[in-house]
């Protein structure tokens, strides 16, 4: 069996989910196609991916959905951060920010302190 | 939890949702490919497989959810359900092993729960202790006002008693107790009253409390039986009470009279005997009442009107009482459980190679449904759901089976196991059961779930017929082979053990004649009887009449018999040396004492040594004469004749003196094994001093009543009746009791031992066919997954008889470590049958290497039938078959 690849680490795909969630009620296709603008095609996400993960968070209290009318005519289920949901996703940021300013410090120092 | 329990029960519409969710993913994703300009054929295969596996998207998503494990366990027994319908033949083998399995270890530990495990049914059984090693009143009394940790009562069991005027006069099973017994066991009568301390005292009026059994068969439930009289031995007693169902008197007794003490009466006070069971009282542990034993009991022996041995009550302590009670049928019971339990681990390890080999002819559905999105984790523990599945539903049919398996085996249970009431299916048997079963689902599926998975996620899905076998997976199964067959080897060891041992007992000679012999007890009652001169003149009428019975040969009386039931040994003093009366001797003693009339010693066979047996000219006014046993000769006289020896039974100077005038080969009174002292229990090596005198000469008559022994020529068992006639036309209140076959009372005496042997045996015979089964059933299905292999070999030039020494020999392998690892086994755990063998060592080189021998023989058998296949294997259908 072939096990799915994530090309990123988990919890990058779920704060990157809340992010794109926190601008407004997405169904899965769409957040799929915005995952990929926003990351204009650097981090790979595979799609198989990305609804386990909706769930996952949905799960947690998250996100919430809701089934409505979409421009197909047909009913989707659109995804929509909970206050809980920003709560994560600030604090994620936070920390997402503190962790990379971390290890491009250390990539600085490295680089530039040969002595 | 309830969002969860919500997501739970609403699975189908999320299912629902779930689907309709991936739907309109897919359904964009194609209309955005045809808007770039692809064909919607294109346009829907490349959308398919942007997302990946549509249902490993699912499952995931499922998993995500957090309801997953219900669910699928929910799921897992359906399956497994439909699995099971969908091969009926396997499972239902697998099932049947399982409900045998489970029903006798259900059964066994139910025996085991009722005798030694469940409380006594007293109030706090556990601060009950049992006083050990000294039984006299005297030491009764004085314990019972000295003793500050523990509350003493005690009981005395006694010779049964008639009952009379109530239809067909019956013998009935008495108890005498002390009025004190009652609170320490903290039990009171359920109709009426039970004994209080007026009842016990000397010239009280005679008073009988029923049990309730007795009270049910004998007196029709009448609960105006209370204050009423009963004659019991010509007396009427009144009925104090009638005691709760489930309330037992000590020894299992039916009726139960006062133990009167008179602490005036010396004789009675130091000679005879009480038993004695106490209560630590409140805040007391048992090593201080055992401390204050040891203190009061020894300095007791100054009391004795005459001497005592010099170690009197050095041994007396107190031991629990649930510990005295069952103490002996422990080691039998627990060697039992034991065995049961390795049958059942061996049905477990033959099922789990049953799945084992089954499970590797899964691996193409397993491979599918590994494909579809389960994965390795998931299938593993869809199989043990499986397993527990079927382990469950064999408990349950197991528990159904154990009712009448229980009630089959107490029928079968030696009567002398104590607390066979007891026995019973509770709620702990049930819970054990089921926790037995659960367990077996586990054993026999965790192995095979890991080894079949570990083939069945790596063979491709092409692959067509039977994959060769994988070393792995070989290796398990072998390994499992291998300890089955162990544990078949232990048990059978452990039944050769028993048998033998039983056989050696069997072969014990009890040192008298019995095949055709027949004995029963007649009590001529008192109130007719009571000179010795009736008693003896009646007990002569019967004989004479009994000889003129069809069909017997001989008639004899004694007051004992062999088997059935002996009399309290006696002290002596012997003519010529110190007079123990005057505490400057001591006594010489007999294990057995018995009056016989003189055709008993020929009747039974029993050789006469030296000088003469007894005649009519011992009567009761000619000199007093005794026959010695060869054994009581040795230990009073040496190497000596003890012939005209004077000896004198205790009594003071008028007793009169005895002359000997025979010595009598010894024969076995109770046991073939080991005998036991009437008294004390304590064990005798070799036989029982035995003192015969004339039933003519009896001093005394007591309502023990004698034993009739006959020698028939016919069939035994039809000598009953005529007896009863007999008796009857005599005196009608005369009870004719215990009628029994000479080999019937031998055989009871050997029932526990018997019992043992034969269930040990029948389980290692069922662990021998499944162990043969195992070896069988592993190389049987490697055979036929190395087909291909060997036909190759063929093919290549390898004969028909090197497969056939390949196969063999990997058997032998198989057997060899099986019966080593067994033996070895057995060496260790035999030790644990010591108490129960006779004249057979716990490692027995005989029974060791014939089990050996018979183990490798069975093993190597079981590989010939596989090996002849392989050798018969066409290289050329084989390969065509590819």
């Amino acid at each position: 069996m072939a096990s799915p690849k994530s090309d990123i680490p988990q919890g990058t795909l779920d704060l990157l989910i809340l992010k794109v969630v926190a601008l407004g009620a997405l169904h899965g296709y769409a957040i799929a196609q915005r995952l990929q603008q926003i990351s204009r095609d650097v981090l790979q996400v595979q799609q198989g991916t990305l609804y386990p993960a909706l769930h996952r968070l949905e799960n947690r209290g998250l996100l919430v959905a809701e089934w409505k009318l979409s421009d197909t005519g047909r009913e989707a289920k659109f995804y929509k951060l909970t206050r809980k949901g920003r709560a994560q996703l600030e604090h994620e940021t936070a920390s997402w920010q503190r962790l990379a300013e971390a290890i491009g410090l250390v990539l600085r120092t490295a680089d530039g302190d040969p002595s | 939890m309830s969002g969860w329990l919500r997501r739970l029960v609403r699975r189908q519409q999320l299912e629902h949702h779930l689907d309709a969710e991936l739907r309109d993913h897919i359904e964009r994703q194609v209309a955005d490919y045809v808007r770039g300009g692809m064909s919607d054929a294109e346009a829907r295969r490349q959308a398919r497989m942007s997302i990946g596996g549509v249902e490993q998207v699912k499952e995931q998503c499922r998993d995500a959810r957090g309801t997953m494990w219900a669910e699928q366990i929910a799921r897992d027994v359906a399956y497994a359900l439909r699995q099971l319908r969908r091969r009926p033949a396997f499972w239902s083998t697998v099932v049947i092993t399982l409900v045998v399995g489970i029903a006798t270890t259900t059964t066994m530990f139910a025996i085991v729960n009722g005798v030694l495990l469940r409380p006594l049914p007293y109030r706090q059984p556990d601060r009950l202790v049992f006083i050990t090693d000294v039984g006299f009143r005297g030491v009764y009394l004085e314990m019972r006002q000295r003793m500050t940790t523990l509350d003493v009562g005690a009981f005395m069991a006694r010779a049964p008693m008639s009952l009379t005027g109530r239809g067909e006069p019956v013998r009935l099973d008495v108890v005498l107790t002390d009025a004190r017994l009652f609170d320490v066991l903290g039990v009171g009568a359920l109709l009426g009253r039970r004994f209080f301390a007026g009842d016990v005292q000397p010239g009280a009026p005679p008073a009988v409390l029923l049990s309730h059994g007795v009270w049910e068969r004998r007196f029709g439930s009448d609960r105006s039986i209370i204050g009423r009289p009963i004659m019991l031995n010509g007396v009427a007693h009144t009925v104090l009470g009638v005691m709760p169902p489930d309330f037992k008197f000590p020894a299992n007794r039916e009726i139960s009279l006062p133990l009167v003490i008179n602490p005036a009466d010396q004789i009675d006070l130091w000679a005879n005997g009480a038993t004695m069971i106490a209560r630590l009282r409140p805040g007391m542990t048992l090593a201080q009442a055992q401390q204050e034993v040891h203190t009061i009991v020894p300095p007791l022996r100054e009391r004795f009107p005459w001497r005592m041995p010099a170690d009197f009550g050095q041994n007396a302590t107190a031991a629990p009482l649930a510990e005295t009670l069952v103490g002996a049928v422990r080691p039998t019971l627990l060697v039992l459980f034991a065995s049961v339990i390795a049958v059942l681990l061996i049905l477990c390890v033959n099922v789990a190679n049953l799945l084992l080999t089954r499970g590797l002819s899964r691996e193409r559905e397993l491979a599918i449904r590994a494909a579809v999105g389960g994965t390795r984790a998931r299938l593993i523990g869809q199989l043990i759901l499986e397993s527990l599945t079927v382990s469950t539903l064999a408990g349950i049919l197991g528990i159904v089976a154990s009712f009448a398996l229980l009630r089959l085996t107490i029928s079968l249970l030696p009567s002398d196991v104590p607390r066979i009431q007891d026995i019973s299916i509770d709620a702990w048997v049930l819970a054990f059961a089921l926790g037995v079963s659960v367990v077996t689902g586990l054993v026999f599926g965790v192995v095979p779930a890991i080894r079949v998975t570990r083939t069945g996620l790596r063979s491709p899905l092409t692959v067509g017929g039977a994959a060769p076998l994988h070393v792995a997976e070989r290796r398990a199964s072998r390994i499992l082979a291998t300890i089955e067959f162990a544990l078949a080897v232990m048990l059978v060891v452990a039944a050769g053990l028993l048998v033998k041992s039983l056989r050696n007992l069997l072969t014990v000679d009890p040192g008298y004649r019995v095949e055709q012999l027949v004995t029963a007890n007649i009590a001529p009652p008192l109130q007719r009887y009571r000179e010795p001169a009736a008693h003896v003149r009646f007990v002569g009428e019967v004989l004479t009449r009994l000889r003129g019975v069809p069909g017997v040969q001989s008639v004899a009386a004694g007051y004992a018999a062999p088997f059935v039931g002996i009399q309290p040994g006696s002290v002596f003093a012997i003519e010529g040396r110190p007079d123990p009366a005057t505490k400057s001797g001591d006594w010489a003693s007999a294990d057995v004492r018995t009056f016989v009339s003189p055709e008993y010693l020929p009747l039974l066979g029993i050789r006469m040594l030296e000088g003469r047996t007894f005649s009519d000219v011992d009567r009761a006014a000619a000199p007093r004469v005794a026959i010695v046993s060869r054994s009581l000769a040795g230990a009073y006289w040496g190497t000596s004749s003890p012939i005209g020896a004077r000896i004198r039974l205790p009594g003071g100077r008028d007793t009169p003196w005895i002359t000997v005038v025979g010595v009598a080969a010894d024969i076995k009174w109770n046991n073939l094994g080991e005998e036991r002292n009437w008294a004390s229990g304590a064990p005798v090596a070799g036989f029982l001093k035995t003192l015969y005198l004339p039933l003519a000469q009896t001093p005394y008559v007591d309502n023990n009543g004698v034993r009739v022994l006959l020698r028939t020529t016919g069939e035994p068992e039809r000598i009953a009746a005529n007896l009863r006639a007999v008796v009857h036309a005599l005196d009608r209140d005369t009870p004719v009791s215990d009628i029994m076959a000479g080999q019937a009372a031998i055989a009871a005496s050997v029932a526990r031992p018997r019992f043992t042997a034969f269930l040990l045996a029948v389980f290692a015979g069922v662990a021998l066919f499944l162990g043969a089964i195992g070896v069988y059933g592993v190389l049987a299905y490697a055979v036929g997954r190395r087909t291909q292999e060997f036909a190759v070999r063929l093919a290549l030039g390898a004969s028909g008889r090197d497969l056939l020494g390949g196969v063999l020999s990997e058997g032998a392998r198989l057997t060899l470590a099986g019966v080593v690892l067994g033996l070895i086994g057995a060496f260790i755990a035999t030790r644990a049958l010591t108490r129960l063998l006779f004249g057979v060592a716990p490692a027995d080189p005989g029974v060791f290497a014939a089990v050996g021998l018979l183990l490798v023989t069975i093993g190597i058998v079981a590989s010939y039938l596989p090996a002849r296949r392989a050798m018969r294997v066409s290289p050329l259908a084989a390969l065509q078959s590819e």
